[in-house]
């Protein structure tokens, strides 16, 4: 029934299948520019070469001198510039003060106390009966112009009432005349203080046996009294600086123990001097080595009070010394009336003079009755220094100055000497003889090299210092050194 | 020649005069009177401080130009004159 079946294939053409067409084409693009170039690197190479310092340049053309100068344009400069350089030249010769220091100080060891002039004043000298003539204390003006010099006498036992002068003398003016003062204040008892204000040349303050203190304005001519005097005479009077501008501050010591602050209304006329504050030593505040008994007040010969950077001093600090030889620190500030700070080792007789030094703020010289110029450290009880003044005892030490300018020298005076010491060692530099009578008092100018002292006939001499004692700079240093030096010995001791 | 050795003998003769150099705009001396190394020192240290004040005057007013300068010293003074190619150097004390 069934059997297999194969039909045939068939074929047929595609509609849209046709066959490509293909045809080789040939296309050129331009040419690739290549160029060639060389390229050369360096290669460094040392090599030394040598030159002629400048001077030895100089020196080898100095010898080729004439080789390479044009003469003429030469001599046209120098004949040009003659002129003016020998105009300079001439001037230079005839005007020589501008090296008139080096022909001053051409002698730089000069060690000389020259007396450059003696002032005598004649209104004193011919006071009928009067005791008050001599000098007892000498003030420099801060200028170191002036000098002020109060008359009165050390030899009073009892009160007196007797008239004293102050006079005042400008050393400046061509026509100084010795025998005549400039000014001259009268006043009603012995001149024992007298200071200048060292920056206000136009008040000095006047402190009186009688225990005045005043102060005179010598551009009003006027005089100010203080409100209440002191009970006993005024020894020491040191100007201070007031914190308001408007015043002026004076401290007063005297011997009956009081320390005074005293005030002046600067522009207002006043007649009176208002007192800020009293302060006494009494000897109930001193401990026991002072060496005083009871309670009585130590009175004050001297004092004084470091200055720092101001003209004046400023700080309330003041060291005193006292009538029974104590040498105390007080303090003026603080509302309590005593002043005492620190006590030092006694002198044995009244201490005369007290000086804290320019160059260390931490170093005062005294001069007592005992014949001893002591060096004290302010922080030490003991003195560093000691010096005893030669001569006979009866030689009265009245007063001692360091030095202005060279930081470890001191001045004493000594009966009718002057002693030049250095303190360091402590060596006598120098003594120098003035004259027969004993010197009252002395005082360093401030600003020139010069010294005064007044004696006891009321001659008042200003001398004149040698280079070597007041040129410092060379030694300044060393010096100060040598008082850093002596300081040290507290630590060490 | 001989007129430059005369003005420089003139300079020379006035009171207190210790040294002259004359020295050129490089600043070496030309004519001295002094010895060699002390005019080598010299020469050199003052020409420095020459062209050093001339361009101090000339900063400050570019139409003003130094003519003169002195320095003193304690022990003498030195004088310099300027010029556009030269120095002239005088060293004099006056307190002989």
């Amino acid at each position: 029934m069934f059997h297999d079946y194969e039909s045939k294939t068939f074929e047929f053409c595609s509609f849209w299948k046709t066959e490509k067409k293909l045809r080789d084409c040939n296309s050129q693009t331009s040419a690739i520019l290549t160029y060639d170039v060389d390229n050369q690197t360096t290669r460094p190479r040392d090599a030394e070469c040598q030159t002629e310092t400048f001077s030895q340049l100089m020196k080898s053309k100095l010898a080729h001198q004439d080789e390479n100068i044009d003469q003429e344009k030469l001599s046209k400069f120098l004949s040009n510039v003659e002129e003016v350089v020998s105009k300079q030249l001439k001037i230079n010769i005839s005007c020589n003060h501008l090296y008139s220091w080096s022909l001053k100080h051409g002698n730089v060891n000069d060690k000389s106390i020259v007396c450059e002039h003696v002032l005598d004043e004649d209104g004193v000298k011919q006071e009928k009966n009067n005791i008050n003539k001599e000098a007892t204390c000498i003030s420099w003006s801060g200028s170191g112009a002036s000098i002020v010099v109060g008359f009165g006498t050390n030899e009073n036992i009892s009160w007196s009432e007797n008239k004293s002068f102050v006079c005042l003398w400008n050393l400046d003016r061509p026509k100084l005349n010795p025998h005549k003062c400039d000014h001259k204040l009268e006043v009603e008892s012995s001149v024992q203080a007298v200071a200048f204000h060292p920056t206000l040349p136009q008040y000095i303050a006047v402190g009186l046996f009688s225990g005045v203190v005043l102060v005179w304005n010598i551009v009003k001519d006027d005089i100010i009294y203080g409100e209440s005097p002191h009970e006993d005479p005024v020894t020491s009077l040191l100007w201070f600086e007031h914190q308001n501008n408007k015043y002026l501050r004076l401290v007063s010591g005297s011997t009956d123990g009081k320390l005074i602050s005293w005030r002046i209304r600067k522009d207002k006329d006043s007649n009176l001097m208002k007192i800020d504050q009293t302060k006494k030593i009494n000897s109930k505040n001193l401990p026991r080595r002072a060496g005083v008994k009871g309670q009585t007040a130590i009175g004050i010969t001297c004092l004084d009070s470091p200055i720092h950077d101001s003209p004046l001093p400023s700080s309330g600090t003041v060291v005193v010394g006292c009538e029974n030889g104590s040498v105390i620190k007080c303090s003026l500030e603080g509302v309590e009336s005593n002043p005492v700070t620190f006590v030092y080792d006694n002198h044995v007789g009244p201490v005369y003079s007290i000086q804290w030094s320019k160059f260390h703020r931490n170093l005062f010289i005294t001069c007592a009755m005992d014949q001893l110029c002591r060096i004290y450290h302010a922080l030490q009880t003991n003195p560093l220094r000691e010096i005893r003044i030669g001569g006979s005892v009866s030689n009265h030490i009245y007063s001692v100055c360091w030095s202005t300018t060279r930081p470890c020298m001191a001045y004493v005076t000594s009966g009718t000497d002057i002693e030049v010491w250095d303190v360091t060692t402590p060596s006598l530099i120098l003594a120098t003889k003035l004259g027969k009578p004993p010197i009252t008092s002395m005082r360093t100018n401030p600003s020139r090299p010069s010294i005064a002292t007044g004696c006891s006939n009321g001659v008042v001499q200003i001398l004149k210092l040698g280079s070597r004692l007041v040129h410092a700079d060379d030694v300044i240093k060393e010096e100060t050194m040598a008082l850093y030096d002596i300081t040290k010995e507290t630590i060490n001791e | 020649m001989s007129e430059v050795e005369e003005t420089i003998k003139r300079i020379q003769s006035h009171k207190g005069v210790l040294g002259i150099i004359v020295v050129n705009s490089e600043g070496i001396p030309i004519r001295t009177s002094l010895d060699n190394s002390t005019t080598v020192q010299y020469a050199g240290l003052i020409h420095q401080l020459t062209m050093k004040a001339r361009s101090t005057v000339r900063d400050i007013d570019p139409q003003n130009d130094l003519t003169f300068l002195r320095l003193r010293s304690k022990k003498h003074e030195i004088m310099v004159a300027p010029d556009k190619e030269y120095l002239l150097i005088v060293i004099q004390n006056p307190s002989e």
